[in-house]
């Protein structure tokens, strides 16, 4: 007999859902015994970003980006910088009506080499991603994917064979930080983050800094480890410095010293690629040969100073150097 | 882990309404069962307790907005349908 509850096997939560119930993401709602996307085609955002916004530093550099997303998300956490977008249900927010193809239309019509499925989480449209995604591959379009990482096998390998390029929040190295503050597990985004890179896509990590919860040097250095020896020295790792922001306005910015601290250690054990995020460091966003040490990229804010990439290759000692730097490379 | 504090609660809670002795028979067995019900049901749910919640939904409010087009039906992916059986 069949109850026409249904079981999403999309993300790590496995919603069983009875007809009328919706899943933790809160954009998937059982109908009758059919699971149906409330978001397909309804973003709630539609942006031009620059690609070192998401961030990405070592794909495209300074490239345009069609940035899309819509309501809802499969965690809570409760740092959220996008909360009123992504913990929001679609009935309490306005889209826009634009379908796949409408994407594709304005992507191209301003000039962006590349649309990125971001600021909420693409895991929960990823209908709406995947069908942009191909298109945008048909139409000589780049596919970024900007991700807290937290979605099961089957899908992501669907989703990466469109992507070109990733950038995966690793919010904690901890299991206990992902329960208490973000409402789901470490293990699948770390699968995530490794079966992303073993798909060709290129792999930036993200590590969010809040003071008190996850700034304790040894989790740091803890979680730069994970990343060096699972995905290797050339993986860049951006340490974002956190504002007061919903559930948490009660704590401080992430101090200067902390990030700087962060950066240093993580170089300092042999990442290449280490980058200061929504902070002014003196180093933070300054891109240097491995080898020979000399600036490559220097960048203010999300602009380009200075390349000096040349094919590449490090301009002053041909050293190549990891990355997706043009369309030619490829 | 306020799961498991509650749930060992409700374990206690069991086990005292067990060992209560003369009472009586028909009321225990109530208590028992609901009890037992009670914790089958946190049981079930247990595994995601520091999630986001499930929510049964309003649907004619959906049916509405549907309707304005504000939000979509579009079938979804990677789910099956329950067999109870």
């Amino acid at each position: 007999m069949m109850s026409n509850s249904v079981q999403c096997v999309l993300c790590p939560h496995l919603c069983t859902l009875a007809p009328g119930e919706r899943g933790r993401c809160g954009v998937r709602l059982n109908v009758d015994g059919e699971l149906v996307s409330l978001v397909y085609g309804r973003p709630v955002a539609a942006n031009i970003d620059p690609v070192e916004k998401k961030p990405l530093f070592h794909f495209m550099p300074g490239i345009d980006v069609f940035s899309i997303a819509t309501a809802g998300c499969n965690l809570r956490c409760e740092f959220c910088q996008n909360w009123e977008i992504s913990q929001a249900v679609p009935e309490d927010v306005t889209p826009y009506d634009m379908s796949p193809e409408a994407v594709i239309e304005n992507a191209l019509a301003y000039n962006c080499q590349a649309i990125a499925y971001t600021y909420t989480e693409p895991v929960v449209f990823f209908e709406y991603t995947r069908d942009c995604a191909r298109l945008a591959r048909a139409a000589g379009i780049k596919n970024i994917l900007v991700t807290a990482g937290y979605i099961n096998p089957g899908p992501l390998s669907e989703l990466a064979e469109y992507m070109d390029a990733a950038n995966v929040d690793l919010k904690s190295i901890t299991d206990t930080y992902y329960r208490n503050i973000c409402g789901g597990t470490l293990r699948p985004v770390l699968d995530t983050i490794t079966s992303l890179k073993d798909s060709g896509v290129w792999v930036e990590v993200t590590n969010l800094i809040v003071p008190t919860l996850n700034d304790e040097p040894d989790e740091i250095d803890s979680l730069a480890r994970w990343v060096l020896d699972n995905t290797g020295e050339d993986t860049p790792l951006h340490f974002s410095r956190f504002f007061p922001m919903y559930r948490l306005t009660d704590l401080p910015p992430t101090a200067i010293d902390t990030l700087q601290g962060a950066r240093e250690r993580a170089k300092d054990m042999g990442l290449h690629y280490v980058y200061v995020g929504n902070a002014v460091t003196s180093e933070g966003l300054i891109t240097r040969c491995p080898e020979c040490g000399e600036i490559l990229i220097a960048r203010q804010g999300y602009t380009i100073r200075e390349n000096n990439i040349l094919n590449g290759n490090c301009g002053n000692c041909s050293t190549p150097i990891a990355g997706v730097w043009d369309e030619m490379e490829e | 882990m306020a799961g498991t504090i509650l749930l060992s609660f409700l374990l206690f809670l069991c086990s005292v309404s067990s060992d209560a002795g003369e009472e009586a028979e028909s009321s225990r067995d109530s208590t028992d069962a609901g009890l037992l019900s009670l914790i089958m049901n946190m049981s079930a749910g247990d595994a995601r307790l520091w999630a986001k919640p499930i929510e049964h939904i309003n649907l004619d409010r959906i049916l509405e907005l549907k309707q304005t087009g504000l939000i979509t039906f579009h079938e979804a992916d990677w789910y099956s349908v329950i067999d109870d059986e």
